[in-house]
């Protein structure tokens, strides 16, 4: 198959500190793919490189490459690389708080320039969110987390991207509305939108992706399909507080409270 | 995941209610603007006063027929991208168009009006409140849209003025001209000032823009040295071009119909500025606008999502003080005479007043804020001379300008404290609650 986004021995440091070392993910085209990583493993670092933004924080490509359709993308524009269809949803979604929600979405679409094209995603976004179309025209600083991180999918949906980027979608999220943004996102991926989703929760991330990286300060530790990481114990051990089950896990507790 | 507003609506309407209604709390307000009126020996001309109640009703009735049959279908989310859509939106903008074009008839005709009010220095206001609203919405694209705190707004109404001398005064060319000219040079010269913004934000952009200030006072003075001597600049009147000549209502003397009145000013004002405020209004809406927005919130998200945040920035920049230059081609214009000393870093102050009163909010914000500015210092001036008690304190009308200045401080933090978002902002709750309340029956009788 072949493959929506190629990073083959990406380095990346700020300065002089190094942040991601020989780094080599594959997405395939339509693939859903998850790289686990706990805090400070470089998993932001990672997004900001795909998308082109790495210079706003003073960082550098120190070697190695990303690929998409045979380009070369650690050279291009952000703009650029919004246009050849990867769109992100970013870290602490990063809504426009003085902005509608409608407005937000637009703001979405800011690299298509096809009004009648931009309605009518606009309408496909407000269907597959249905409880966005009455928040239309409230600000979206003042919406909850899980409808801000909603915005933030749909805005990113607005570009009409083949590859959707999203930085730890669960940040700061009650379980039940992560659940529902994943089974979302595997609605978006089956029409055809690959998705690479970076997280800290592997748990919900293994759950729905087929493929999955694990990155340890800046480098993949751990690679194979979802779920035989799964079953992995070190994956286990590493992400998912070592219990298995979560179930088993607060029966165990139980039983030290009960005791 | 439940929807928030379907079950918020009815409990603000619940709220609402129960509410004392908008009227009453207006009450005080009304009462204490309305005093010096009432305190005033009323010479109260019955024909007068006919006449105005007669406009009046007629007003809210075009007003009331038009809301009432105001629909709105919040669910259809291309709506928002039309200008007036709404009913009440069509209606208010029909009302305005009225008002507007009655008020110069209004204050020009020796028509006595209903009370000794001073009406014919009020057309002078009138006219400034019009080319300020203008400047004012300009600034507001910049600072208020945008996000980029610019101090270097007076310097683009010298560099208007000095296009309009240049080309009016000394190629002799037509006052018509002038304006283009005037854009494209603001445009232009924007473009090349708003290159710090780039690298600057907030207070340090503000010192920056400061500078631009002071280089282009330098050549303001010099242009005027060297082309006007110390006497300054003293502006034609313009002349309508005569393919106009044709409007109903102009009567040309000896093929020219000259812009010498307050009453002709107006309509040329109003004409300007409504144009240039429509095209703040539809920037703001477009892509475009929606990306100024998008860098002043947040310009990392706005790079992410594929907006070219410098030149966003630089647009900006650039309608904006082409916008300020034209407007300040027409108070020069308006105002016939300029010298060296006549634009102020000060202003910027003023301009900022306007918006921070009248609210970031759109373009309402600088039409409220100027007629904030304006009239309520013509106000004072009126009851300081006017009214029986206030007029014999000779302390009020011997620090009459730094009374003015303290009342106008004292309101602008007042408007603050209680409403934010300005008087604009004020408004646009005022109106929804209307909206609610007339809503709320219908509503009632569906459910
Ligand atoms: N702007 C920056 N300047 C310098 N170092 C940074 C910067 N951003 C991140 N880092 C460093 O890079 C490493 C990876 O950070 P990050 O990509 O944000 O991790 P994650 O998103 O997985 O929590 C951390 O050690 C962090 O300190
Ligand atoms: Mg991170």
């Amino acid at each position: 198959m072949s493959s929506s986004l190629k990073i083959d021995g990406l380095s990346v440091s700020y300065g002089p500190i190094p942040a991601l070392r020989n780094v080599s993910i594959e997405v395939p085209e339509g693939g859903f793919v998850s790289v686990l990583g706990s805090n400070g493993a470089g998993k932001t670092t990672l997004v900001r490189t795909i998308t082109g933004v790495l210079y706003l924080q003073k960082g550098k490509v120190t070697s190695g490459s990303i690929t998409r359709d045979g380009q070369d993308m650690t050279k291009l524009k952000t703009r650029k690389i919004v246009t050849g269809g990867v769109a992100q949803v970013p870290e602490g979604r990063m809504l426009f708080p003085q902005l509608t929600v409608e407005e937000n979405l637009r703001c979405g679409a800011a690299s298509r320039r096809d009004l009648a094209g931009i309605n009518d995603t606009l309408s496909e976004v407000f269907d597959l969110f249905p409880q966005l179309p009455p928040l239309q025209n409230q600000l979206a600083g003042l919406l909850s987390g899980g409808e801000q991180q909603m915005v933030a999918v749909g805005r990113a949906l607005m570009a009409k991207p083949s590859l959707l980027v999203c930085d730890e979608l669960s940040l700061g999220l009650a379980p039940l509305i992560v659940r529902d943004l994943f089974l979302l996102l595997d609605r978006i991926n089956k029409e055809g939108v690959a998705v690479l989703a970076i997280e800290q929760n592997a748990r919900i991330a293994l759950q729905h992706s087929t493929y999955a990286y694990a990155l340890e300060v800046g480098e993949i530790v751990l690679e194979g399909p979802s779920d035989e990481l799964r079953e992995n114990q070190e994956v286990q051990d590493l992400y998912m507080g070592g219990g298995g089950d979560s179930r088993e896990a607060y029966a165990a507790i139980r039983r030290e409270v009960n005791r | 995941m439940t929807s928030v507003t379907e079950t918020a609506t009815p409990a603000s309407r619940q709220i609402l209610a129960k509410r004392t209604p908008t009227w009453m709390r207006a009450l005080p307000f009304l009462v204490a603007i309305a005093s010096p009126v009432i305190l005033d020996k009323i010479s109260w001309n019955p024909f007068g006063g006919w006449k105005l109640l007669v406009g009046f009703l007629v007003l809210v009735g075009i007003g009331w027929f038009a809301w009432s049959n105001a629909e709105h279908d919040p669910d259809d989310p291309r709506l928002s991208l039309k200008l007036w859509h709404r009913a009440d939106q069509r209606a208010l903008a029909a009302v305005t168009c009225f008002v507007l074009m009655a008020i110069p008839f209004i204050l020009s005709t020796d028509w006595e009006p209903p009370m000794d009010f001073p009406w014919n220095s009020w057309f002078r206001i009138v006219n400034y409140i019009i080319l300020f609203a203008l400047g004012a919405g300009a600034f507001n694209l910049l600072v208020g849209y945008t996000g980029q705190l610019s101090m270097a707004h007076a310097a683009f109404l010298m560099i208007g003025t000095m296009v309009g001398a240049q080309v009016g005064l000394i190629w002799e060319q037509s006052f018509w001209l002038c304006l283009p000219v005037a854009a494209l040079a603001g445009a232009v010269l924007g473009v090349f000032f708003g290159i710090p913004a780039l690298r600057l934000r907030g207070l340090y952009l503000m010192l920056a823009t400061i500078g631009v200030h002071f280089i282009i006072l330098l050549v303001w003075k010099e242009y005027i040295v060297h082309q006007f001597g110390f006497s300054g600049m003293r502006f034609t009147t313009p002349n309508l071009p005569s393919w106009l000549h044709w409007i109903p209502g102009i009567n040309p003397e000896d093929g020219e119909f000259l812009i010498n009145s307050q009453f002709r000013w107006f309509w040329v004002n109003l004409g300007i500025t409504t144009v240039g405020l429509l095209f703040i209004v539809n920037v703001v809406r477009s892509r475009e606008g929606r990306a100024f927005a998008a860098v002043r919130d947040r310009d990392i998200s706005a790079t992410l999502l594929g907006i070219n945040v410098p030149r966003s920035k630089l647009v900006s920049f650039a309608l904006s003080s082409a916008l300020v230059s034209v407007s300040g081609c027409m108070l020069s214009y308006y105002n016939r005479a300029r010298s060296e000393d006549s634009f102020h870093l000060e202003l910027v102050l003023d301009y900022g007043i306007i918006i921070v009163v009248g609210g970031f909010m759109g373009i309402q914000g600088a039409i409220f804020g100027s007629i904030f500015f304006f009239a309520l210092p013509m106000y004072f001036e009126w009851m300081r001379e006017e009214l029986p008690i206030i007029s014999d304190i000779d302390f009020f009308s011997r620090y009459a300008g730094e009374i003015d200045l303290a009342i106008r401080g004292i309101l602008v933090v007042v408007v603050l404290v209680w409403r934010p978002d300005g008087l604009a902002g004020l408004w646009q709750a005022m109106k929804k609650r209307a909206l609610l309340r007339m809503q709320a029956p219908r509503r009632g009788v569906v459910q």
